[in-house]
């Protein structure tokens, strides 16, 4: 548990400079995403289901940068890009790539609809937490 | 105050922010609020995921328009974030239309990172994605030799401005090959599936990603349709580097991949 919550926190850090994130806010991403990741590997670790567990951790990951955004003054952007890459079903993609071409079509299919689901989720918990920033916004311009 | 440089210093911030991968929202946005700082009739701008267009009207009727087209499409958020901390400073007027312009023509020069960093931050993202999908010290091992591939490869766009999907493909493919050859002819023990998908995780589209969900949420379907698109190319064009990896794997040896 602890190798694999320093892992995810080397993993959004390194990304963040790929990504060309600010040096000063590099930490923040990289805690951001390692938030995410831990109660990714918690959720999996009580409940089992890996839809609820990826809803969970984008859910907290974008949470996490509309804060940090509104802390630093700084794009939300800027923290959600590297903290969501984590989620991404990157081993579930290898996974029907390979099925398909062992020639195993049925388990191919299965794991692309996972790869979409787990797609469908994090664009879910991004919408909800977007739309609850958004309305804070909108009832601050209206007083 | 110059009407001109104003339309300028609005499309300049516009296409750096186009250019880095911001959000089309924060881009219309942010062209808009620098016009707004004239008082003049009527200021206006449409951004899309491929251009800006501005327009600036007086009380004569003289207008001023602007269209850039976007050809360049990186992924850098520094720029983002220093574009909207100029914008921000003009707007309120902490500093003047030339040092907002000038800023912003500072910013096309700058590099942020030295190539030896990225080299090293391609390969602790391989690596430490193979270690979160169950890999062991081995795969992780094979996986950092992963990273520096896919960083030489990618060297290879910034110089000869090479086609981007291609250039992922050529990545994902060369990553694959290495690996298949590496453990079959070496005889190892390793898990080929943390290593291939951990290396992935780097060539992985996150801000076409995040941008097409946030811009369909705005109501932008045109540039969050395109994103989305972007997006999924991508994907596929990474599958297919790979795929054809493993294939390649599979007819040299004989299933055994």
């Amino acid at each position: 548990m602890l190798i694999q919550i320093i892992g995810s926190f080397l993993a959004v850090v390194s990304l963040s400079v790929i990504f060309g994130v600010p040096k000063k806010f590099i930490i923040y991403s990289g805690i951001a995403g390692a938030v995410g990741q831990i109660l990714y590997f918690l959720i999996i670790s009580i409940n089992g289901s890996q839809l609820i567990a990826v809803f969970a951790a984008a859910l907290v990951v974008a949470f996490l940068a509309h804060i940090m955004a509104r802390l630093f003054k700084a794009p939300v952007t800027v923290f959600l890009v590297p903290g969501i890459i984590p989620t991404v079903p990157g081993l579930d993609m290898y996974r029907a790539v390979y099925n398909l071409i062992v020639g195993q079509n049925s388990l191919a299919q299965q794991h692309m609809l996972l790869a979409l689901k787990i797609a469908g989720m994090i664009a879910l918990a991004i919408f909800i937490i977007d739309s609850l920033f958004g309305l804070k916004r909108t009832k601050k311009t209206a007083n | 105050m110059d009407n001109k440089l104003l339309m300028d210093t609005a499309v300049l911030a516009g296409e750096i922010l186009l250019t880095s991968g911001a959000e089309t929202n924060r881009v219309e946005d942010t062209v808009n609020r620098i016009l707004m700082t004239s008082e003049l009739e009527k200021g206006e701008a449409l951004a899309m995921s491929t251009g800006i267009f501005a327009l600036l009207e007086d009380k004569n009727k003289v207008v001023t328009t602007s269209i850039r087209r976007v050809k360049r499409r990186e992924t850098n958020l520094n720029n983002i974030y220093i574009v909207n901390n100029i914008s921000r400073d003009f707007c309120s007027g902490k500093c003047t239309l030339l040092q907002a312009y000038d800023a912003l023509a500072g910013i096309a020069q700058r590099k942020q990172y030295n190539k030896i960093l990225l080299l090293l931050c391609f390969i602790v993202t391989s690596a430490s994605f193979t270690l979160l999908f169950g890999g062991g010290v081995f795969e992780c091992m094979v996986s950092a030799i992963n990273g520096i591939i896919i960083f030489l490869i990618g060297l290879i766009k910034t110089r000869k401005d090479m086609n981007r999907l291609i250039v992922k493909m050529l990545q994902s493919l060369a990553m694959a090959v290495f690996t298949v050859l590496f453990i079959n002819l070496l005889n190892l023990n390793i898990n080929l599936e943390t290593v291939i998908a951990g290396s992935i995780m780097a060539l992985v589209p996150g801000v076409a990603l995040t941008n097409s969900i946030r811009d369909l949420f705005h109501g932008d379907y045109l540039s969050g349709g395109a994103r989305f698109i972007e997006a999924f190319v991508s994907v596929t064009f990474i599958a297919m580097g790979f795929g054809l990896g493993l294939l390649l794997g599979k007819i040299v040896f004989g299933g055994i991949i």
